[in-house]
C-alpha cells in the first residue's frame, strides 16, 4: 500500500484501485477481498464500455484525430 | 369556508373508494410501500420522516384511472402527490401534507413507434435507459440523458422539466417532448401540443401553447399519462476530451470560446473548479494522478455524424490548446464522459473537518447563471458554505460544475452547481435549520446575480421554495396562484408545493 497523495494511498498496483487512507477510515470500516475488488474494477470497465455503446455506434478518441497525446498528465503508463 | 390550506387526512372511507375504482392490488397501505415513497435522495430531515409518509400508495395503469383518483381525493379533499421514479433532488415528489401518493411506474408501456414521422409515444412511467434499448434496433434515440439516467423516468423528467447531459447538442426534455395527454386536477383528460391538438406536429401557431405549462409543474396543475416524444438517429460517433488548465480564470475563458465555437456537434461544454478538481482529487481514481498543477478543468462532448464529430474535433482542440488547455488524455476523458451518465452508481460518503470518512447524503444546488456571473457565484457560494461547516461540522463542500444549459447552443446560461455532503444521521433540529439557512443564502446570491433559484431540479425545497415569489415578483408568481386556483380549486394536488399554498391563503382572506 502506497500513499500518493494526503489522504489517499495506491492499493492495488495492477488495477490502479485507489483508496481512502485507512486510518481516516475509522467510523466506516471497509475490508474488500483481492477477488472482489477485481470484480468490482472489471465491471466498472465493462459497464463504462456498454454506456458508450449505448450512447452511439462508436467512440472516436481525440489522439485518433489530431496530435493530442493518449496519455494526458499523471496518466503516462 | 373551509381552509383550504390544512387538506383532509385519508380515512377508510377513502382508502374503500380507491380500491373500488382500482382494485386492492393497486392500493397499498403497508408500511413498506408508503416508507419506500417518503422522500428522495437529496438531503431530508430524517428526525422528521413520520410527517412526509403517505397514508396510502396507488399504482395505476391508465389515464382513466388517474382521472378516478383525483376525483377520489376532490371528493374527500385530500392531497394527491405523482411520483416518477423518486430520483429529483428538489423534493418534487416528497408529500408536504401526507395523503395519496400516485406512483407512476406501473404506466410504463410504449404506445406507439412512428419512424416515418420519428415520434414515439409511450406512457410516464417508462424510463429513457429502457425506452433507448427499445429503439436501438431501429436506428433512432430518445436524448434525454440526466446524470440519473438508468433509474430516472420519462414522467419525472416532464414534471422537473428536466436537464440533458448532451442537451445543447439535442435539446433538454421541454424540447423534446412533442405533446401530452393530461389528467387535470379536477380529473378531466386532455391533450395539449405546441399550439394546436395535432399530437405529432412540433411548431404550431394554433391556439395557445399549453404543453410548456404543464411541463416542470412538479405535479401541482396535473398528471401526465401520455407523451409524445422526439427521436433523432443514433449518433454515429461520440468524442469526449476534458482539458486541464493551470487557473479557474483561464479555464472560464476557454468555456466561454469553446461554447461560442458554433460547431454544431458540440453537446456538452462542463467547467469545474479548483474545489471540485480537489474533492476529485481526493476521491476519483481518474483524477487521483492528476498533477498539482491543474486547478480547473473543462470537458466537452461531440456527437453525431462521424466525419462532422472528426472535424470538430480538430477545431475543439485548436481552441482549447489557444486558451491555455492541456488534453487530459483519451482514458480520463472517455472514462469520465461515460460515467456522467450515472452520477447515481457513485457510493456518497464525504469528510468531517478532520478529514475522517463518514456516510453523507448529497445535495446539489442548480441554480441557473448567466456566464458574466459565473466567477461572483462561485465566491460567493463557496464563502457561505464553508461557513457553515467551520460552524456545523457536518457538511462538505465537494466543489462546483458550471454547465451548459441551453438547448442547441453552448452559450449563455449556466447550470450551476456546488454539490455539499450532509451527514444526515447526524442532523437534529438545529443542524436542519441551519442547512435551511445556508441553502437560503445560496439563493439569496443567486437572485443578486440575475440568476434563477433552478436550472432542473424545480425549487420546492425549504430554502428555495420561499423565494419563487421573490424571483416571480413581477407579476409572474400572481398569475402561477391564479392558475392553480383555476385548474385545482380544493387544492388537492401536490398542495403547498412552490410555495402555492399562497394561492389559496389569498382567496380566503379576499385578496
Amino acid at each position: 500500500m502506497k500513499r500518493v497523495r494526503k489522504g489517499v494511498v495506491l492499493c492495488r498496483e495492477d488495477l490502479h484501485v485507489f483508496e481512502v487512507d485507512p486510518s481516516l477510515m475509522t467510523r466506516v470500516p471497509q475490508d474488500v477481498t483481492d477477488p472482489e475488488q477485481t470484480r468490482i474494477v472489471r465491471n466498472r470497465w465493462e459497464y463504462l464500455d456498454w454506456m458508450h455503446r449505448h450512447f452511439a455506434h462508436k467512440t472516436v478518441l481525440l489522439s485518433e484525430v489530431t496530435d493530442a497525446p493518449v496519455h494526458g498528465p499523471g496518466h503516462g503508463h | 369556508m373551509a381552509t383550504l390550506t390544512v387538506p383532509n387526512p385519508v380515512t377508510d372511507q377513502v382508502i374503500t373508494a380507491l380500491e373500488q375504482a382500482l382494485g386492492k392490488e393497486k392500493v397499498r397501505t403497508d408500511l413498506g410501500a408508503r416508507i419506500a415513497r417518503t422522500r428522495v435522495p437529496a438531503p431530508f430531515p430524517v428526525h422528521r420522516f413520520a410527517e412526509h409518509m403517505p397514508d396510502v400508495v396507488v399504482l395505476p395503469e391508465t389515464a382513466e384511472e388517474v382521472s378516478a383518483i383525483l376525483r377520489i381525493a376532490n371528493q374527500f379533499r385530500v392531497p394527491v402527490v405523482p411520483r416518477a421514479g423518486g430520483t429529483g433532488l428538489a423534493d418534487g415528489a416528497v408529500p408536504l401534507h401526507k395523503g395519496i401518493l400516485l406512483d407512476i411506474k406501473k404506466m410504463n408501456k410504449i404506445i406507439e413507434l412512428d419512424l416515418v414521422n420519428r415520434t414515439v409515444t409511450v406512457q410516464p412511467g417508462l424510463n429513457m435507459l429502457k425506452l433507448n434499448e427499445y429503439l436501438a434496433p431501429y436506428g433512432v434515440f430518445y436524448p434525454d440523458d440526466p446524470a440519473s439516467y438508468p433509474v430516472s423516468i420519462i414522467g419525472g423528467r416532464i414534471g422537473t422539466s428536466g436537464w440533458s447531459l448532451i442537451g445543447s447538442r439535442y435539446g433538454h426534455t421541454r424540447d423534446l417532448v412533442i405533446s401530452l395527454q393530461v389528467v387535470l386536477p379536477t380529473g378531466e383528460i386532455v391533450r395539449l401540443s405546441d399550439g394546436g391538438g395535432a399530437p405529432k406536429v412540433r411548431k404550431a401557431s394554433t391556439g395557445y401553447n399549453l404543453k410548456q405549462l404543464f411541463i416542470g409543474t412538479q405535479g401541482t396543475l396535473g398528471v401526465v399519462t401520455e407523451a409524445t416524444l422526439e427521436l433523432f438517429p443514433k449518433p454515429e460517433a461520440e468524442l469526449a476530451a476534458f482539458f486541464g488548465y493551470e487557473s479557474f480564470e483561464e479555464a472560464y475563458r476557454s468555456t466561454g470560446a469553446l461554447s461560442t465555437s458554433g460547431l454544431g456537434t458540440l453537446a456538452a461544454v462542463i467547467l469545474f473548479d479548483e474545489r471540485k478538481v480537489d474533492y476529485l482529487r481526493r476521491d476519483d481514481e481518474a483524477y487521483i494522478p492528476l498533477p498539482d498543477r491543474i486547478k480547473a478543468v473543462v470537458a466537452t462532448a461531440l456527437y453525431g455524424v462521424e466525419e462532422e464529430v472528426r472535424a470538430a474535433a480538430n477545431r475543439l482542440f485548436r481552441i482549447a490548446k489557444e486558451t491555455g488547455g492541456e488534453y487530459l488524455g483519451d482514458e480520463l476523458s472517455a472514462g469520465d464522459w461515460a460515467s456522467r451518465h450515472d452520477r447515481y452508481a457513485t457510493p456518497l460518503h464525504g469528510r468531517l473537518p478532520d478529514g475522517t470518512v463518514v456516510p453523507m447524503s448529497w445535495h446539489c444546488e442548480d441554480a441557473a447563471i448567466i456566464y458574466s456571473e459565473l466567477p461572483a457565484i462561485k465566491q460567493k457560494w463557496h464563502e457561505i458554505t464553508d461557513r457553515y461547516i467551520q460552524k456545523y461540522g457536518i457538511f462538505d463542500n465537494w466543489g462546483m460544475f458550471f454547465y451548459s444549459n441551453n438547448p442547441y447552443k453552448g452559450w449563455g446560461d449556466y447550470l450551476v452547481e456546488i454539490d455539499i455532503g450532509i451527514w444526515e444521521q447526524a442532523l437534529n433540529e438545529e443542524t436542519w435549520q441551519a442547512w435551511v439557512n445556508l441553502k437560503r443564502e445560496i439563493t439569496r446570491a443567486t437572485l443578486e446575480h440575475q440568476g434563477s433559484i433552478s436550472a432542473c431540479h424545480g425549487a420546492c425545497r425549504e430554502g428555495d421554495a420561499e423565494f419563487i415569489p421573490v424571483e416571480l415578483h413581477e407579476g409572474g408568481f400572481e398569475l402561477m396562484k391564479k392558475m392553480k386556483r383555476l385548474l385545482d380549486p380544493n387544492n388537492i394536488l401536490n398542495p403547498s408545493k412552490n410555495y402555492l399554498h399562497l394561492a389559496y391563503v389569498d382567496e380566503e382572506v379576499g385578496a
